[in-house]
């Protein structure tokens, strides 16, 4: 569980680094080019479907699904609310997250 | 009704979804707390130890109560302590028509060791709280079946035109910007509407799906005819029924329970029976059903047919038996979460928080937009304005501390009080009353305030008051790893912190808002034409 939810977490902040008020806030001195936001945003979808893809083969397509839809929504409101009250934590709670799922 | 498409779903969105938002919220709050509806029995029933019986045990004592209950009963059922669902044994009975009378039909929770009726408190437990939320209460389940069906379908127009006026889903999916007025409320009722749209969705076509029976029997009646007989076939077709026999009237004594259950197990494992069927206990023609543990969302489950008189297995019938009732128990599954494990029982609860808070989120907008007009008014906001905003109130806030007063009467209320279980649930609307009616005494801003720091206080006292009525205080659960009872206790504990966090917020936002009024107050009085602005009705705290 811990797993998927830090692919759509991480899949969410590579989807929200392409758009430009979050990518800002996320990274307020870096200049994200054409090029750069073209392949976060491939890279992003690309997590989204592996998310997909790891939900559906641990635990089959019925509660996989589920699993997918809930973890999708847990991490775009924390993703969201981080994003407002304090976005330079954001990539450090993606990193803790991922090891955390790595981890445990 | 605007013209325009957008305008036109914006006002049905705005004005059906604030008919029925009142009773939504309860319908999402109670539903959601039924994700742990055998986690809050337990709670509400701290004397009771785990479970410890065997099987074997558990089916002799059901079935010598049950021979002392309902002999000749036309269907017995026996759910035995396992896991999470069934933490107690369980039956229930259903006796025979008789001269067109349906026959009588009981439930009991029993002590699997002694036989006896569950000890402790009598309480509503949280099954109470769970099945409020389809047929709510002091009214007849059948019209409160209509009543949430309606509001249900309310919703799900709400959920497709918000959908319609939703300009930038993709765009603004995480967009949240704080302290921005009606547009941080705004931002927040979209975020928690497409964060959890899937779930939103089906949470409500399934919820009208189980009652879709109800709701369109005319349909059913179209193909299979009015009357009993015919609902009786449609019945059984669809729930795949014909291949039970009928009662031979012939009496013979039960197989052993003990040796089909070992066969069972043999053939699905251990603890994978969810519980046993019986159709004609003590006739000839006796069959015993095992009922499989669903781990899908689909919810039907396995079934294996035993002979009742030989003890002999007869057939297995299939997960699926026909499309649309695969269809149709998928839905109801997907709601239930039956199947969920802890990490997504918790998923769920979260989901149906972010509905119940988008549905908050929703009625508070409403009466946001329209308060700069209203306070403009020369005799002040209107009725109908004030009713809103009272009712917002008492609803909003009021009903999490009716819940809570639910909890707390669970623990101070006498455990010799007749009725117990009821006074459980009239003190519940007893508060609730007063939450509603707390509007006539305060203005609705400070009403907003003080009732945020009641329900604070109310939860977070919840896990002191446990610790003092019960020996099962947070650390001693803490301790010893029951971590039902520290759950629920750190759940309190959170809903406390968080009304906290909200009435420290109101406040705040309250006293910068009186200081604006001061201001254009004196700024108005040193400039008579520019007229008085402001009113003495509740400032914008929300």
């Amino acid at each position: 569980m811990l797993t998927a939810f830090s692919l759509a977490y991480c899949a969410c902040l590579l989807l929200c680094s392409c758009m430009n008020r979050h990518s800002q806030q996320l990274w307020p001195n870096l200049k994200i080019n054409p090029v750069l936001n073209k392949s976060l945003r491939v890279l992003g979808w690309l997590l989204v479907l592996t998310t997909a893809v790891y939900c559906i083969t641990t635990n089959g397509v019925g509660t996989g699904l589920v699993i997918l839809c809930a973890v999708f929504s847990l991490a775009i409101v924390s993703l969201a609310i981080l994003l407002d009250y304090a976005a330079r934590w954001v990539p450090a709670t993606a990193i803790v997250i991922s090891l955390a799922s790595m981890v445990l | 009704m605007k013209s325009g498409f957008r305008q036109s779903m914006s006002w049905v969105h705005t004005w059906g979804g604030l008919t029925v938002g009142w009773v939504l919220y309860f319908v999402f709050l109670t539903g959601t707390l039924g994700y742990f509806d055998t986690e809050i029995d337990r709670w509400m029933k701290p004397e009771l130890k785990p479970e410890t019986a065997s099987v074997q045990q558990s089916l002799a004592t059901a079935e010598k109560r049950l021979r002392e209950k309902a002999e000749g009963a036309e269907r017995w059922l026996i759910s035995t302590p396992a896991g999470r669902d069934n933490p107690y044994l369980r039956i229930f009975w259903q006796m025979p028509e008789k001269d067109g009378v349906p026959g009588a039909r009981g439930n009991e929770l029993l002590d699997a060791t002694t036989g006896e009726l569950l000890s402790g408190r009598a309480t509503g437990g949280g099954q109470t709280l769970y099945r409020m939320h389809y047929s709510l209460h002091y009214i007849p389940t059948n019209i409160a079946y209509w009543i949430v069906g309606l509001c249900s379908m309310f919703m799900l127009v709400a959920i497709i035109t918000g959908v319609v006026i939703h300009k930038k889903i993709f765009k603004e999916m995480f967009t949240f910007r704080r302290q921005k007025g009606q547009r941080s409320w705004l931002d927040m009722h979209n975020l928690l509407s497409v964060s959890a749209l899937p779930f939103h969705f089906m949470i409500t076509y399934s919820g009208l799906i189980f009652f879709v029976l109800t709701y369109m029997s005319l349909i059913v009646a179209g193909t299979y005819g009015f009357g009993k007989d015919s609902q009786q076939q449609f019945s059984n077709e669809f729930f795949s029924e014909m291949h039970k026999p009928k009662p031979s009237g012939n009496k013979t004594e039960l197989a052993d329970l003990g040796s089909m259950f070992a066969i069972a197990e043999s053939e699905w494992g251990q603890g994978e029976v969810r519980f046993l069927d019986i159709d004609y206990p003590g006739d000839s023609n006796a069959r015993v059903n095992f009922i499989r543990h669903s781990d899908s969302p689909l919810r039907s489950s396995p079934e294996l047919v035993f002979d009742g008189t030989t003890g002999k297995l007869l057939t297995e019938v299939p997960v699926i038996t026909s499309t649309p009732r695969a269809v149709y128990s998928v839905f109801l599954g997907l709601h239930e979460g039956l199947f969920a494990n802890t990490g997504l029982r918790w998923l769920y609860f979260f989901s149906g928080l972010l509905g119940t808070a988008m549905i908050a989120t929703g009625m508070i907008l409403w009466s946001l937009k329209r308060r700069p007009a209203q306070l403009k008014k020369a005799g002040g906001p209107d009725f109908g304005y004030r009713f809103v905003e009272s009712l917002n109130l008492g609803t909003v806030i009021g009903l999490p501390i009716t819940i809570a007063a639910y909890f707390w009467a669970n623990r101070l209320l006498p455990v010799d009080l007749p009725s117990r279980a009821q006074w459980e649930v009239h003190t519940m609307f007893i508060v609730w009353l007063i939450c509603l009616l707390y509007p006539l005494l305060r203005p609705v801003t400070k009403g907003w305030i003080d009732l945020s720091w009641i329900a604070a206080g109310v939860f977070c006292l919840l896990p002191v008051l446990n610790g003092i009525t019960t020996d099962r205080h947070l650390l001693n659960s803490v301790q010893q790893g029951d971590w039902i009872f520290a759950g629920v206790d750190l759940t309190f504990l959170a809903a406390g912190v968080f009304f906290g966090v909200v009435a420290i917020k109101l406040r705040a936002q309250s006293t910068s808002s009186e200081a604006e009024i001061a201001a254009t107050k004196n700024s108005a009085k040193s400039k008579p034409a520019a007229g008085n602005v402001s009113n003495n009705t509740p400032s914008e705290a929300c």
